[in-house]
C-alpha cells in the first residue's frame, strides 16, 4: 500500500518535470535554452518514475534494470545534447529550424 | 440508455479501435504518397501505411478475452525488418538517382531548361507524353 | 473496460495519427524525418498497449531507430550530392546553412499542387472508409492463439512468438532473412560505397560515450537474443541492438574505421539464412518436412539459427547504413 502510493507520487512529481521539460522545448527562443530544458528536466523526470517503477519491482533483477535504463538514457541523453549544441555553435542554427 | 452505453463501449475497446486508427494511417499514408513529390517523402509514406497495417494487424490480435494472437504478432515482427530492409534499398535508390540527375522528385511536367542535359527524367516525360503544366515546372530544386 | 484506458487510447491514436500527418504535409524533409522517429516512438508505445511487447521492442530499435539513422544520413547524402553538383567541386563538405538558399531547396519539397488535392482526398477516402467498414464488420474469432498454445510444449522453447518465428512458421523467417539479404545485394549492386558525409564532432565526448556504450549493447543485445526463448525479445530485436551499436561505431569515425574483410563479411551477412537452409533441408532428409526439427533437438537448433540471424541481421543493417559495396574489394 505504501509502496503503491510511493509510486503514484513519484511518477506524478516526474510527469511534472516532463510537462516543463516539453514546455520549454516548445516554448525557448533558440536551441541552446532548449536543449537546456529538455536535458536537465527529461534526466530528473525519468528518474524520479524509475524510482517510482523500482517500488513495483519483483526482485534486485528488476531494480537493476531500471537503473540501468536511467543510467543508459543519461549517457545516450548527455552525448546527444552536446553534439547537438556543439554542431549549432560550430554551423549556426539550421535555416528549416523554425 | 444502457444499450447506448455497451455499444459505445463496444467501439471503444482497442479490439475495434487500433484498427479503426490503422485504417486511418493507411489512408493518411496514400494520401500522402499520391500528393506528395519528394522520394524521400514518398518512402515515409509508404512507411506510415505499413504501420496502419501493422495496428490493423496487432488490434485484431489483440481483440477477444485470453492472451493476444502470437501468429499476427509474429508475421508483424516480420514485416517491420521486411520494411526496413525495403526502405534502406529504397533509399539507396534515391541517393543514386540523386546522384545520375540532380534531384530526387518527381514531378508531373516537362523540367526546366537549367536541368542539367544528362537528366533522364525529360526523355520519359517525353515517352508518355505527359501533357506540360508550366505552374509545377517552376517549383523544381536546381 | 476502464475510462481512463479508453481516454489514453484516444489521446494515443490522435497522437499518432496527428504526427503522421503533420510529418506527411511537411515541406521541409528535416523535419520530416524527424516526426516520422517520433512517429515511431509513439507506435512503440502503441504496441505495448496493445500487450505486444516483442513488436514494441522492434519497433523502438528498428522502426524509429535504425531506420531514423537511414533517413537522416540519406538527406545528409542528398545535401551532400546537391552541393556537389552546385558548386562542380567534389567532396564539398554539406553546405553552410547560411549559405544560398538554392543549396538547401534540395532538401526540401513544395506544396503539393492544388488540382491533385481532390482526387487523393476522395481515393483515400474510399480505401480508408471500405478498410473501416470491413474491419468493423469482421466475425469474431479467436484467431490463432488458442492453436498455438496447445502445440508450445513440442515447440522446444517457452516463448509463443519465438515459437511461431523459428518453428511454426520458420519459413516466414527464412524468407524475411532472405529479403533483408536481397535488400543489401540491391544496395551493394548499385556501386561502392562512398564516405559517410557526417562529421563526427570533435572532442572526446563521442568516442568516450561510445566506448561504454558498445560493450553495454553487445551484452544487452546477447541477453535480448537469450531472453528470447522465454520471454519477449529475440534475433530481430538482438540483432538491431548490435547493428545500432555498429552504426554509433561507423558515425563516429568514418574515416579511421578499418577496412571490413571481405570474406568475413560475406559469411557473416550469409550466415543466418546459409543455416536456416541447411537446418531445414536437413529437417528434410531426416523426415521432418523441410524447416521440421525433432522435437528433442528444436531447442538448440532455434538458438544456433538464432545466434546467426542475430549477426547476419546485425551486419546487414550495417552495411545497408553505409550502403554500396564494401571499397578494396573486388572478389
Amino acid at each position: 500500500m505504501i509502496a503503491n502510493t510511493l509510486t503514484i507520487i513519484l511518477i506524478l512529481v516526474g510527469l511534472v518535470f516532463f510537462a516543463a521539460g516539453t514546455a520549454g522545448l516548445l516554448r525557448f527562443p533558440d536551441v541552446y535554452s532548449r536543449l537546456h530544458a529538455l536535458t536537465k528536466a527529461d534526466n530528473v523526470g525519468l528518474g524520479l518514475v524509475v524510482l517510482g517503477l523500482m517500488f513495483q519491482a519483483s526482485g534486485p533483477a528488476d531494480i537493476l534494470k531500471l537503473l540501468l535504463i536511467w543510467v543508459l538514457v543519461l549517457a545516450a541523453g548527455t552525448t546527444a545534447a552536446h553534439m547537438v549544441a556543439q554542431r549549432t555553435w560550430t554551423h549556426g542554427e539550421f535555416e528549416s529550424d523554425r | 440508455m444502457n444499450g447506448l452505453a455497451e455499444t459505445l463501449a463496444h467501439t471503444l475497446a482497442p479490439g475495434l479501435l487500433y484498427p479503426t486508427a490503422g485504417a486511418i494511417l493507411f489512408a493518411l499514408g496514400l494520401y500522402g504518397l499520391i500528393r506528395r513529390h519528394h522520394l524521400v517523402l514518398r518512402i515515409l509514406a509508404l512507411n506510415i501505411m505499413g504501420s496502419g497495417v501493422f495496428m490493423v494487424l496487432l488490434g485484431v490480435a489483440a481483440r477477444g478475452e485470453g492472451p493476444p494472437d502470437p501468429v499476427a504478432q509474429a508475421l508483424t515482427l516480420t514485416g517491420i525488418v521486411v520494411a526496413v530492409s525495403a526502405t534502406a534499398f529504397a533509399l539507396a535508390l534515391v541517393v543514386h538517382l540523386t546522384r545520375l540527375t540532380g534531384h530526387a522528385v518527381m514531378l508531373p511536367g516537362p523540367p526546366d531548361d537549367d536541368v542539367p542535359v544528362e537528366d533522364i527524367s525529360r526523355e520519359t516525360h517525353h515517352a508518355d507524353g505527359s501533357p506540360a503544366d508550366p505552374s509545377s515546372g517552376e517549383d523544381r530544386p536546381s | 473496460m476502464n475510462g481512463l484506458l479508453v481516454l489514453f487510447d484516444l489521446v494515443l491514436l490522435a497522437g499518432i495519427v496527428g504526427v503522421a500527418w503533420r510529418c506527411l504535409a511537411s515541406t521541409d524533409l528535416f523535419r520530416a524525418v524527424v516526426l516520422f522517429i517520433t512517429f515511431g516512438l509513439l507506435l512503440a508505445l502503441a504496441w505495448v498497449r496493445l500487450e505486444a511487447p516483442d513488436i514494441a521492442l522492434a519497433e523502438a530499435a528498428i522502426g524509429a531507430g535504425i531506420t531514423g539513422a537511414l533517413l537522416l544520413v540519406t538527406l545528409e547524402r542528398l545535401r551532400s550530392i546537391m552541393a556537389e553538383r552546385h558548386t562542380g567541386r567534389p567532396h564539398t563538405p554539406p553546405p553552410d546553412p547560411t549559405g544560398p538558399h538554392a543549396l538547401l531547396r534540395a532538401l526540401h519539397d513544395p506544396p503539393p499542387e492544388r488540382r491533385t488535392f481532390l482526387p487523393a482526398l476522395t481515393f483515400a477516402l474510399v480505401v480508408g472508409g471500405l478498410l473501416v467498414t470491413a474491419l468493423w464488420h469482421q466475425p469474431q474469432s479467436t484467431g490463432l492463439e488458442p492453436v498455438v498454445d496447445a502445440h508450445m510444449d513440442v515447440s522446444g522453447v517457452d516463448h509463443p512468438i519465438t515459437a511461431v518465428l523459428l518453428n511454426f512458421r520458420a519459413y516466414d523467417t527464412f524468407l524475411e532473412l532472405a529479403i533483408v539479404l536481397i535488400a543489401l545485394l540491391g544496395a551493394w549492386s548499385l556501386g561502392r560505397h562512398d564516405l559517410i558525409p557526417a562529421r563526427p564532432a570533435p572532442g572526446p565526448i563521442l568516442p568516450g560515450t561510445l566506448r561504454l556504450l558498445v560493450p553495454v549493447a553487445i551484452v544487452t543485445g546477447v541477453y535480448v537474443l537469450w531472453a528470447g526463448s522465454h520471454a519477449p525479445g529475440g534475433a530481430f530485436q538482438a540483432g538491431a541492438i548490435l547493428g545500432a551499436a555498429g552504426i554509433l561505431l561507423v558515425l563516429a569515425r568514418p574515416r579511421q574505421l578499418p577496412m571490413a574483410p571481405g570474406a568475413p563479411l560475406r559469411l557473416g551477412l550469409t550466415g543466418g539464412v546459409a543455416l536456416f537452409l541447411l537446418v531445414g533441408l536437413y529437417g528434410l532428409v531426416a523426415g521432418h518436412g523441410f524447416l521440421g526439427y525433432a522435437e528433442a533437438w528444436a531447442y538448440p537448433l532455434i538458438i544456433l539459427i538464432e545466434v546467426a540471424a542475430t549477426l547476419s541481421i546485425a551486419l546487414a543493417l550495417v552495411a545497408l547504413f553505409v550502403a554500396g559495396r564494401p571499397t578494396g574489394d573486388d572478389a
